[in-house]
């Protein structure tokens, strides 16, 4: 079995064979995923052909058109397209009529911003007021006008300096809501008053020169419009099968921009890659039959740091995304994932516990991931799913939906939050001493190799927290005064000394000692926030049935209302802050970080076979 | 009402109010940053957003030193 806190052992290896086996070879590397290609020394690579340019244009072309349909907010349906070859995708390309619908749908484009352009020429004409004698004398160019708009708490000073002004020859203005809109008509010498008061400048000439000829077309534009929507078949079918064909060309793609990193001489062609050691052998044998025994493979010693990989199940995943976003620990590090998975449904879960909220958020993420199928946000979605029903449990613990006990409902009785508030905090601090406790036995283990004096001091800090907790607990708390309760405190100071001594500059940070564990009383913290939110929107706007109709709807509103609010910041809050809990209090006991990820030359197929 | 509770209450609204207004005008400048970051850098979120709730602790000790006086003085 795998050692969980350890990334796989990754080796880099060279396999070099004959050029007429390069396309076959990087298909099945592709297809297998387990490498991870690297830049070879040896720089001498083709340039693109004419095949790679051919594709390129098509995939910027069905990324066009599918930001067309995106805006329509069409779902993909779970369709696998059968394209095994290229002929298969140009022929799916030509029966989907790609260049045509990139011409139709620059022509909508076009339509749109006609439409546009007379819909607001209209709408300006109807605010300024402008009559036929107005449209005209701009049209026919014989006087400078300027059309304004700005709040009319400034009309009486504009019609002031008009009425003083010899420049303006008329003007008129329309009040719509708390704005003016005034149009001057000035001499051709001249076209302006001084108006110094914040407006803003329309020019419409263009759009009334425009206006008679869009006006006419105006219908001939929309029946155009719709006919061009019609051609464009705004389906869910038509958009899956373009999914499936960017799909394919993008993997083409990859396949020829990955020859970039090779290297090459006149008959054979070089690749540098990372590959977990346990399959390498699979990737020989591959190569071996492909190219009957004419490849060499081996090992190369480097001074690189391989990547971190870890094998993960499925629902892990989402975890260690969120893990990477804030750091990812190097391969030669002790990897905390595992400590990671377990505590973050758990902080989670005591941070929210309530059955109600669970819920709730378990639904919501549901219903969301199917809005947000792909990405970061499906992932936290997936996270927040999980945690949700550690939210349960811990509610059932607690006894609380939506704050109210529940105890009486299901026959259970569960701890009382609120009177146990001390020993929730215990238990929080215990979580805190536990987890950082484990994070400085890491720092011990990933400091042996670099040097003593770092392993000791992590040591000697380690010591200081699990004897001082103990310390405490017997003097403060248990007010026991025995020989062990002065052995716990002669070892912390021992070790407080030791640490001092060992940890150089890093012993201004003796702090964080004391002030870590402790910060896991936020545990505590979140969870009576919102458990007391919760409470005071029941004692507050529970609707009673005693109420009328009015009332009752009114209360209920506001009651959901307010319970949605605390829902979200709830879940909001207990992401952020175990998140933090893990990164800052737990991870910077042992881990360097800036580490990267694995990743492997791997096909991505969700639409075609 | 005993002066010594009332005396108790107000520390204890000290405590929490202390702290958050600590983390308010740390918060401010933090999220400031933050957002100037993940603008030039969207891929740094999670950082900005860590960044943002480091504060966050010192609003959580004056709660939890609140809810420590409150109960050794009986108020809850």
């Amino acid at each position: 079995m795998n050692n969980p806190f350890k990334s796989e052992e990754i080796s880099k290896i060279r396999i070099i064979s004959l050029e007429e086996f390069k396309d076959k070879i990087i298909e099945r590397l592709h297809e297998l995923g387990l490498i991870e290609i690297s830049q070879t020394q040896f720089d001498n690579h083709d340039n693109p052909s004419e095949y790679v340019n051919d594709i390129n244009l098509k995939l910027l072309n069905l990324e066009n058109l599918l930001n067309f349909y995106t805006v329509y907010k069409i779902k993909p349906i779970k369709k696998i397209y059968s394209i095994k070859s290229l002929k298969d995708a140009n022929n799916l390309y030509k029966k989907n009529k790609v260049d045509k619908l990139i011409k139709t749908k620059t022509r909508i484009s076009k339509l749109k911003e006609d439409l546009s352009e007379i819909k607001d020429a209209i709408e300006y004409i109807k605010l300024f007021d402008l009559d036929d004698g107005l449209i005209l004398a701009i049209k026919n160019n014989k006087f400078n006008y300027k059309a304004l708009i700005f709040n009319k708490k400034y009309l009486n000073n504009i019609i002031k300096i008009i009425s003083n002004s010899s420049n303006v020859i008329y003007y008129k203005y329309n009040i719509v809501k708390n704005n003016v809109y005034l149009i001057l008509l000035f001499m051709k010498d001249s076209n302006d008053i001084g108006i110094n008061i914040e407006h803003t400048v329309i020019t419409f000439s263009k759009m009334i020169n425009k206006l008679d000829l869009l006006n006419k077309e105006k219908t001939k534009i929309e029946k155009e419009l719709n006919i061009l929507l019609k051609e464009m078949e705004i389906s869910r079918n038509r958009y899956t099968a373009l999914l499936a064909l960017y799909e394919f060309y993008k993997i083409q793609m990859e396949r020829e921009n990955v020859k970039n990193f090779f290297g090459k001489t006149e008959r054979t062609f070089i690749i540098e890659s990372w590959a977990p050691l346990r399959d390498i052998e699979i990737i020989e044998n591959n190569i071996n039959e492909i190219t009957k025994g004419k490849y060499f493979i081996e090992k190369i010693k480097t001074n690189e740091l391989p990547p971190t990989y870890i094998k993960l199940p499925r629902f892990a995943k989402p975890f260690y995304e969120l893990m990477s976003l804030i750091n990812i620990p190097r391969s030669d590090e002790i990897n905390p994932f595992l400590i990671f998975l377990i505590t973050f449904p758990i902080f989670y879960g005591i941070m929210i516990s309530d059955v109600g909220y669970g819920l709730l958020a378990l639904i919501f993420a549901a219903l969301l991931k199917k809005r947000y199928y792909e990405g970061m946000a499906n992932s936290v979605l997936t996270i927040i799913e999980l945690s949700s029903i550690f939210a349960i449990i811990f509610g059932f613990l607690f006894d609380s939906f939506f704050g109210i006990k529940i105890d009486h409902y299901f026959g259970f009785n569960g701890i009382d939050f609120l009177p146990n508030i001390i020993n929730i905090l215990e238990l929080s601090l215990i979580f805190g001493i536990v987890q950082i406790s484990i994070g400085l036995v890491f720092g011990f283990i990933n400091n042996i190799k670099k040097g003593k004096k770092r392993a000791i001091s992590k040591a000697s800090a380690l010591l200081f927290i699990d004897f001082g907790s103990i310390t405490v607990i017997a003097f403060l708390f248990l007010h026991i005064y025995n020989y062990i309760a002065y052995i716990s405190l002669a070892i912390t100071l021992i070790s407080l000394i030791t640490y001092l001594y060992y940890s150089g500059m890093e012993g201004i940070e003796i702090t964080t000692l004391i002030s870590h564990p402790l910060s896991y009383s936020r545990i505590m913290g979140f969870s009576v926030a919102s458990m007391v939110i919760a409470l005071l929107i029941d004692r507050a706007f529970t609707p009673n049935p005693s109420y009328n109709i009015v009332v009752f709807i009114f209360y209920l509103l506001i009651f959901l209302v307010l319970h949605m609010l605390n829902l979200s910041l709830s879940v909001l809050e207990a992401t952020v802050q175990t998140l933090r809990l893990n990164v800052v209090e737990f991870f910077t006991k042992f881990i360097e970080g800036n580490g990267k990820n694995f990743q492997p030359f791997k096909i991505i197929k969700r639409y075609i076979k | 009402m005993d002066i010594g509770i009332a005396l108790s209450a107000i520390g204890a609204g000290i405590a929490i109010a202390g702290g958050a207004v600590g983390t308010g005008i740390a918060q401010s400048s933090i999220g400031a940053a933050g957002l100037g970051l993940i603008s030039e850098k969207p891929n740094q979120l999670g950082i900005a957003l860590l960044f943002l709730v480091l504060p966050e602790t010192l609003v959580i000790f004056g709660f939890v030193i609140a809810i420590l006086i409150m109960l050794a003085t009986g108020i809850i």
